[in-house]
């Protein structure tokens, strides 16, 4: 395969899955968008911990940003789709940038640590500030306009789906053009070793504010689409316990790859849809359960393991 | 006024104490160990729902119960290193946070399933319930609980990493496993050993601050924040420094209720991040720069 | 001839420890300077004092006549002092080409470039190239780094640095842990390292001293024990008693 043939490849996959998709849950298209949300959000959180090699349990910080500022906007504003989503972005990146320089300095469980305090500290502001974000009752009345001042939202969340499907796709081919320019490779370089870098001059502070706030952006994005598609936004949005569930998501798909952040996000919502309605209390059972497996057993993740076992096919094919 | 900085100093110093009993297993797992475990909480837990069900449905007396719970968690903790943790040590810190997350979530739903979602109070002996009177104001008997076992705890702990066998087989071990391994130290009992009896403590430290931090399932990661915070602000190894920042931390959530109850929780979490951004590696480590 | 590097006074104390003691020395452009001495006589430590990865407690660092000294290591390494490290320390993730080029990004300041298009990035490719067919290396191209040889590791580190266009090259033990059979590779490229590149190195094989080296400096308990050419060096009774002796 040369690499052209390759892009084209991988960027046909999101479009054909989203149409797969359509094609086999044609009822369930507000679900979907859920789905292409969350790959989205789960997409950022990887920038994080593949890219920058960080544990965070604070990512949603960000997303519930992006989610309040576009949810306000939309009600108090203008309630246009395609600049909500800016507004979601500048919120996300504004929150990422400020918390970086904070966060940037410290490693393991010191950052750790901090990405927790940071989304606690947003989560009791937000939860305070009940006059502005509703506190516990979270936002709701989001009426957006049309999209393009033509396309109408509709209630199946038809409108929805490819809306989230095709930011979830531009964004995807976005971060994999960034993931092999020189900003990316040097992300990676930092991640392997950072004091290497230094002694070739380069400044890794400056160069993991720049990569928090461009995944911060993202996650906003992500908050944003939530906020107009689900027309609803509530304080969970902002608490450790998501930020969890999404690293939970990404891990089982596989970090530093981007696909294993799609992949992730699509088995855990799927699981979760039929799951979860059952007994949330064994869901988490189950997702406890599931951590430890990954970790101890499939350390590459789904999409690592899946690469492993077509690799080893194509080996025994061969001889 | 000077009553009101009395009962801060007093309530916040047993809180403290509570955090300490709790946080000072994490002190050494995270900091001697260089185990990332976000799963320590769960042994505080353990140890709340066991003495309860010993006081309960067994009938035991309060004391037997504080201490076969506390065994009950430093059990579960050995179980679990020997089957779990120690297969992890060597690998990422991504590894570490995610199993013992992932211990954390099964550790909510067992719980949940077993002994429901609300709070399971531990039935407390006549000599320690009602209210002390301390001359300005009275107190609840039992944070007394807390106050002895925080302290008696500090000296045991003191005690084994200084003066027995034991503390120099630990210190050997985390600062060169090979050399200690050579020098015939069983490293991974004594790996297993320390995480149960940081566990253990944490059982203990779970039924004696029943009354300030509830035993529910969701116990493990409600408070999670707060016993990485003691490790964090005091410096991953340095017991005394746990101690002191457990303390602190204590009297100023305590005298965040207090003063302004709306955000103590603020308070709490920005006095962390301020400490944090300014020192990363802790309150009382001597910074480096290399 | 100006000297590149220029080391007045440098000293270093850890606690009450005295690790380096008033080091003076001088590299000009084209030296080969071998800096040798026993175990814990503070080699690496003043490398580190040099290229800014410590800060010494007293005395100057100037690079072409100007302090560096309040510089910090990035800062230093875009003024052209450069060094290697004794354990490799190369970007596991990656192969030998993206390596090379992360360091390239690094000496052309693309390091918040999002695409590979301009003629920059030809530039930083040509550099890549360059480097690969100097230390011989255009085999291994694609290959991961971690999966090398020790010998092909301690080459492409060598050629991070190379890259980096340095005018002053500190080299910690660049043959460190290569087999005997390997060690030509080694020898051959610090051969072929272009001719106006000031070179300090730390070494214990005394055949790659002897070899490559037109000044020594013998450093014992953090401080300057003598300077001189190899013959000199070869010759003090002093050296022979204490460390050549020792090391044969």
């Amino acid at each position: 395969m040369t690499n052209t043939q390759r892009t084209l490849g991988a960027a046909a996959v999101i479009p054909i899955v989203a149409v797969a998709l359509v094609v086999i849950f044609p009822n369930q298209q507000a679900f979907l968008a859920q789905i292409a949300i969350t790959a989205l959000l789960v997409l950022s959180l990887d920038l994080v911990v593949g890219f920058a090699g960080l544990a965070t349990l604070g990512h949603a910080a960000m997303y519930g940003a992006g989610a309040y500022a576009a949810a306000l906007y939309s009600l108090h504003v203008w309630a246009e789709p395609l600049t909500g989503l800016v507004v979601g972005i500048l919120a996300g990146g504004l929150v990422a940038l400020v918390s970086a320089l904070m966060l940037m300095r410290a490693h393991g469980l010191t950052f750790l640590m901090m990405t927790v305090a940071i989304t606690q500290i947003i989560y009791e502001i937000v939860n305070k500030s009940r006059a502005v974000t509703g506190g516990d009752d979270g936002l709701y009345g989001i009426m957006m306009q049309p999209l393009f001042g033509r396309f109408e939202f509709d209630f199946y969340g038809r409108l929805a789906f490819w809306y989230a499907a095709v930011v979830l796709w531009l964004v995807f081919l976005l971060l994999r053009h960034i993931a092999a320019s020189p900003f990316g490779l040097t992300a990676r370089a930092v991640r392997d070793d950072g004091g290497r870098v230094s002694s070739l001059g380069g400044g890794i502070f400056a160069h993991r504010v720049a990569l928090y706030t461009l995944s911060g952006g993202i996650a906003g994005l992500a908050g944003a689409l939530s906020a107009q598609t689900v027309q609803v936004v509530g304080l969970n949005t902002l608490s450790v316990t998501y930020s969890a569930e999404i690293l939970v998501m990404l891990v089982m798909g596989g970090t530093g790859r981007l696909w294993g952040a799609l992949l992730g996000a699509l088995v855990f919502m799927m699981i979760h849809h039929y799951a979860a309605e059952v007994d949330p209390v064994r869901w988490m059972l189950f997702i406890g359960a599931m951590l430890v497996m990954i970790v101890l057993f499939l350390p590459k993740g789904l999409f690592g393991g899946l690469e492993a076992a077509v690799n080893r096919l194509r080996e025994g094919a061969r001889t | 006024m000077l009553s009101l900085i009395a009962s801060i100093l007093i309530d916040g110093i047993s809180y403290g104490l509570v955090l300490f009993m709790v946080s000072v297993g994490l002190t050494v797992t995270l900091g001697l160990m260089r185990f990332v475990n976000l799963a320590h909480g769960t042994f505080a837990m353990v140890g709340g729902y066991a003495a309860a069900t010993f006081v309960t449905a067994l009938g035991l007396p309060y004391v037997l119960a504080l201490i076969l719970a506390a065994a009950v968690a430093g059990i579960i903790a050995f179980g679990l290193e020997i089957a779990l943790v120690r297969r992890v040590y060597a690998r990422p810190e991504l590894d570490q946070v995610l199993l013992t997350i992932g211990l954390v979530f099964m550790g909510i739903a067992l719980s949940g399933m077993i002994f429901g979602n609300s709070l399971v109070p531990i039935r407390l002996p006549e000599f320690l319930r009602g209210s002390t009177d301390l001359g300005f104001r009275s107190m609840p008997t039992q944070r007394f609980v807390p106050l002895v076992l925080g302290l008696l705890s500090l000296a045991g702990i003191w005690l084994l990493f200084e003066r027995t066998r034991f503390g120099v087989k630990l210190r050997a071990t985390v600062d060169n496993p090979r050399a200690a391994g050579e020098l015939g130290i069983n490293t991974r009992r004594v790996y297993a050993a320390a995480f149960a009896i940081g566990a253990a403590l944490a059982g203990l430290g779970g039924v004696a601050g029943a009354e300030l931090l509830p035993v529910e399932p969701y116990y493990p990661l409600k408070y999670l924040v707060l016993f990485l915070a003691v490790v964090a602000v005091g410096g991953p190894g340095n017991m005394a420094g746990s101690f002191v920042a457990a303390i602190l931390l204590g009297t100023v959530e305590t005298a965040g209720k207090y003063l302004a109850p709306e955000f103590a929780t603020i308070a709490l979490y920005a006095l962390m991040l301020i400490v944090l951004s300014w020192r990363p590696e802790g309150l009382f480590q001597r910074s480096s720069k290399t | 001839m100006n000297n590149l590097l220029e080391v007045r006074n440098l000293s270093k104390s850890f606690g009450g420890l005295q690790v380096t003691r008033n080091v003076d020395l001088t590299i000009a452009p084209g030296d080969r300077v071998a800096l040798i001495g026993p175990n814990g006589a503070g080699k690496t430590t003043l490398v580190n004092l040099i290229s800014g990865v410590l800060d010494p407690t007293g005395g100057e660092v100037m690079l072409d006549g100007s302090k560096v000294t309040a510089l910090s290591q990035r800062q230093r390494a875009h003024r052209g002092l450069i060094r290697t490290f004794q354990i490799t320390r190369l970007f596991h993730s990656m192969t030998v080409a993206d390596t090379l080029r992360v360091a390239a990004i690094q000496k052309n300041g693309m390091t918040y470039r999002f695409g590979w298009g301009g003629r920059s990035a030809d530039l930083i490719e040509k550099s890549v190239e360059r480097v690969l067919t100097d230390l011989r290396l255009q085999d291994r191209r694609d290959n991961d780094v971690s999966l090398l040889a020790y010998g092909e590791q301690r080459l492409v580190e060598l050629g991070v640095a190379l890259i980096m266009e340095p005018r002053v090259l500190m080299l910690d033990e660049p043959a460190a842990g290569v087999p005997q059979s390997e060690s030509h590779i080694i020898m051959d490229a610090i051969e072929n390292l272009p001719a106006e590149l000031g070179v300090l190195f730390i070494e214990h094989d005394m055949d790659l001293v002897f070899r490559f080296a037109r000044r020594i400096i013998v450093l014992v308990s953090g401080g300057v024990f003598c300077t001189g050419t190899p013959d000199e060096i070869a010759a003090n009774e002093d050296v022979r008693a204490m460390y050549l002796g020792e090391a044969s």
